[in-house]
């Protein structure tokens, strides 16, 4: 049994290992050369993120205003990146263009907009109390 | 089984070996088909090491003495349940687990690797794979746990008694698997040096492998302190033993690596420093595995005897001089693109801090290698002691401790006198109050009021902005306090996260001053009926039980506790004496309230029937492993992914986003 395994196990890793070889279309597609929509879709979100906890930190006062400035273009240009290489990995025509166009729009309004909802903070410190 | 467990080692090994050569290679010759191939048969090995890994669990399971690593480590009166700690109770086991949990990692931090490190993936994954092949060589060649012995023994040797502990469950794989995190980052760092992308590619992925690296470590070092001061005897929690400081000082590496990338994410700035950090953090962590799997010294954590020093000591030198000579290689290229404007701002406030963790971890290895070095030296062994590490590190410990008031209310790039007077004067009214308010109260240690200063004066703080952002949240939205402060802290997870284990960190503090500023210790010999009295308790002892056990006979005494002349509570110590080891090992009994600690442990058990008991009050050290979840807590909260929005039609989402955004952005191309 355990020789039976280990044979299994032999010829399993010598399949694995030759069968990018023997492919004929490019195997970078689907093993993560090139990422897939669902990554790239995270690290726009993740983009986003950072450029909403940039808003929030920005109001808070712990960032001033020529660095926020400073760090909202260096993002918006990543996020630009992103969308290219997204672009040169997978063509699909006008349907594809649009959706890459809304997210970067989603990119230049959704911090601004998801921060305004808790744009008191800001407020804070401006109140005399604190 | 042991064949299987055998022969897959060996299919690891190929594999490793395979994807470390096949990825530089195809990397350099750009054959997409090589990396391809090299990065399945990385994942591959997680596959075949878990097979081999449970091979060795089986054979646990089945005590198949005829396999040596078991017949050394369990015997036939091991409860199943401790086969878990049986299977790394050895180095053979131990490096097994190491590989496997390295395996692991890799391969998730190769799947999930961020786009923007994609070009330089190859090289990261043939970092991470030469290192494997490290692990897997050494267990393969010269601590194989599937060796088999000439004859099948009747019996085991049985786990060591001081494994058969709780803590022994979690604190020993989560130390290795710390330790063997710190190379996540690491070929993160040393990939993009590779490739010459020497900017701030590998940062994010750097700075989450580092939290999980550094979170791991915390974690273990916690549960480790907890099994010391409940399983030793001597009732303290850390001893400043070799192994022990093996362990802390890739954490203080990886602390200050954690805190300095967010200054290269934030501002583009410590290029190099962090570069630096990265290589420093992992060549302790290579420190840690030589101490703890190489044996150089004795240490009640090594769990035996090894020969592997030398192996260890040469893949440490190899692992701290190419990453070295690598970063010269790309001196040039690593130019961070800002300055510090000053030094009355967050990233100066960072930078400190980095300063003073890199001098107390410095000052813990020199404590460390001493004895090494003056055994090499002088032919003697010259051991420095806890009052050497409590006088260096305890004022650098209480300066990083202000800094982690001081830093989180510094903005970026500048503060200005007035700002930073607005944001101390709350918290640094409040230290004082305090710090005077124990003085009133008759304490008078300077280190002690300093130190529960400095806790109030980070608290505050932290609490202060809490405050501010719920009060905040609720005026503007109408949520009920407790939701605005929960939705305060998903808003930004990575700074509330990270005030969260500033918390945890002020328990530790608490816990560590209370301890060695304010403890009591009774040595006695009681007889039954005999009373001792120690701060406000008077402690009674009852009398001692004797039970016999397949393996070991165990000493149960009972000792009743008294306060204000009534019988509060029973505590029952033991003491038990394993022949088969020709050891004792104690289990102490306490009481613990956030106050402080009863702590009764038998020392001696003497043929009259009377016992030697260390009696100690130990104030506040409840704090420090209340400390353990709440840290872990905001490791998670830090670390908690934003969920992926789904998508929803173009059509609709271009009305309502152009709706939104009134403009393109388009042009940042």
């Amino acid at each position: 049994m355990a020789i039976l395994l280990s044979v299994v196990l032999i010829v399993l890793s010598a399949c694995v290992v030759v069968y990018p070889f023997l492919r004929r279309r490019n195997p970078a597609a689907d093993d993560g050369l090139t990422h897939d929509a669902g990554a790239t879709d995270r690290e726009m979100e993740s983009l986003l993120e950072d450029m909403r906890i940039l808003r929030l930190d920005h109001q808070s006062g712990n960032i001033p205003d020529g660095l926020y400035e400073e760090q909202l273009q260096a993002y918006r240009l990543q996020a630009a990146i992103h969308l290219r290489r997204q672009a040169q990995a997978q063509p699909g025509g006008a349907d594809r263009e649009l959706e890459q166009e809304v997210l970067m729009l989603r990119l230049s309004s959704q911090a601004q907009d998801l921060v305004e909802s808790e744009g008191a903070i800001s407020d804070s410190n401006e109140d005399p109390e604190t | 089984m042991a064949d299987l467990g055998a022969i897959s080692l060996w299919i690891a090994l190929a594999l490793s070996s395979y994807a470390a050569i096949g990825s530089f290679l195809g990397k350099a010759r750009g054959s997409v088909e090589l990396v391809v191939s090299s990065r399945r048969a990385a994942y591959l090995a997680v596959l075949v090491l878990f097979v081999c890994t449970l091979s060795l669990v089986i054979l646990f399971i089945n005590r198949d003495f005829e396999v040596a690593y078991v017949a050394r480590h369990s015997d036939l009166a091991m409860a199943d349940r401790f086969t878990w700690v049986a299977f790394y109770a050895g180095n053979e086991g131990s490096l097994l687990y190491i590989a496997f949990a390295l395996a692991a990692m890799s391969a998730l931090a190769i799947w999930r690797a961020p786009s923007n490190t994609l070009d330089t993936l190859p090289y990261t994954t043939g970092v991470l794979m030469v290192v494997l092949v490290f692990f897997l060589a050494v267990t393969g060649f010269m601590a194989n746990p599937f060796d088999k012995l000439p004859f099948v023994p009747p019996d085991g040797d049985g786990i060591n008694p001081l494994l058969t502990h709780f803590g022994m469950f979690i604190h020993p794989p989560m130390l290795m698997a710390g330790l063997i995190c710190a190379s996540m980052p690491f070929a993160f760092a040393m990939g993009s040096l590779l490739g010459g992308k020497t900017g701030d590619e590998w940062v994010d992925a750097g700075r989450l492998w580092g939290i999980i690296a550094w979170a791991l470590l915390a974690a273990g070092l916690l549960l480790g302190s907890w099994w010391a001061y409940t399983i030793l005897g001597w009732g303290g929690f850390w001893f400043w033993d070799p192994v022990e400081n093996a362990a802390l000082m890739p954490w203080l590496g990886l602390t200050a690596f954690i805190h300095s990338i967010m200054v290269q994410k934030r501002r583009g700035m410590f290029r190099m420093w962090n570069i630096v950090l990265v290589n420093v953090a992992f060549g302790l962590a290579l420190y840690g595995m030589f101490m703890n799997r190489g044996g150089p010294v004795p240490s009640v954590h090594s769990f035996g005897a090894s020969n592997l020093g030398w192996v260890f000591l040469a893949f440490l030198a190899v692992g701290v001089l190419i990453p070295f000579a690598l970063f010269f290689w790309r001196f040039p290229l690593l130019k961070s693109a800002q300055t510090l404007d000053s030094m009355l701002s967050r990233e100066a406030a960072f930078l400190v801090n980095n300063l003073l963790l890199l001098g107390i971890a410095f000052v813990t290895l020199w404590g460390s290698v001493y004895p090494l070095i003056s055994r090499l030296v002088a032919g003697e062994e010259i051991t420095i002691a806890r009052p050497f590490y409590d006088q260096v590190n305890g004022p650098l410990f209480l300066a990083l401790l202000l800094l982690m008031g001081v830093g989180p209310l510094l903005p970026w790039r500048r503060a200005t006198a007035a700002s930073l007077k607005r944001a101390l004067l709350a918290p640094g009214s409040v230290a004082l109050g305090l710090s005077a308010a124990l003085l009133v109260a008759g304490i008078h240690q300077p280190y002690a009021l300093i130190g529960f200063g400095l806790g109030a004066f980070v608290t505050t703080g932290i609490f202060i902005e809490w405050w501010r952002g719920t009060r905040s949240r609720h005026r503007s939205t109408g949520d009920a306090y407790p939701i605005a402060f929960l939705r305060l802290l998903a808003a930004n997870r990575p700074r509330y996260g990270g005030y969260i284990v500033h918390l945890s960190v002020v328990m530790v503090a608490l816990g560590v001053v209370g301890t060695s500023f304010f403890n009591e210790q009774r040595d006695v010999v009681l007889g039954p009926g005999e009373s001792v009295q120690i701060n406000d308790y008077e402690l009674r002892y009852v009398g001692t039980v004797e039970r016999q056990k397949s393996n070991r006979t165990e000493f149960v005494s009972t000792v009743e506790v008294y306060r204000d002349g009534k019988l509060r509570y029973i505590l029952q110590p033991q003491r038990a004496f394993y022949p088969s080891f020709n050891m004792a090992a104690t289990r102490a009994a306490i009481r613990s309230t956030p106050v402080e600690d009863l702590f009764v442990v038998p020392s001696e058990n003497l043929p009259d029937g009377s016992v030697g008991f260390r009696v100690l009050v130990n104030p506040l050290i409840w704090w420090m492993w209340v400390a353990g979840p709440v840290m872990i807590l905001g490791t998670v909260v830090a670390l908690w992914p934003q969920p992926v929005r789904t998508t929803a039609p173009a059509s609709s989402r271009v009305a309502r986003t152009l709706a939104r955004a009134g403009g393109s952005t388009t042009g940042a191309l």
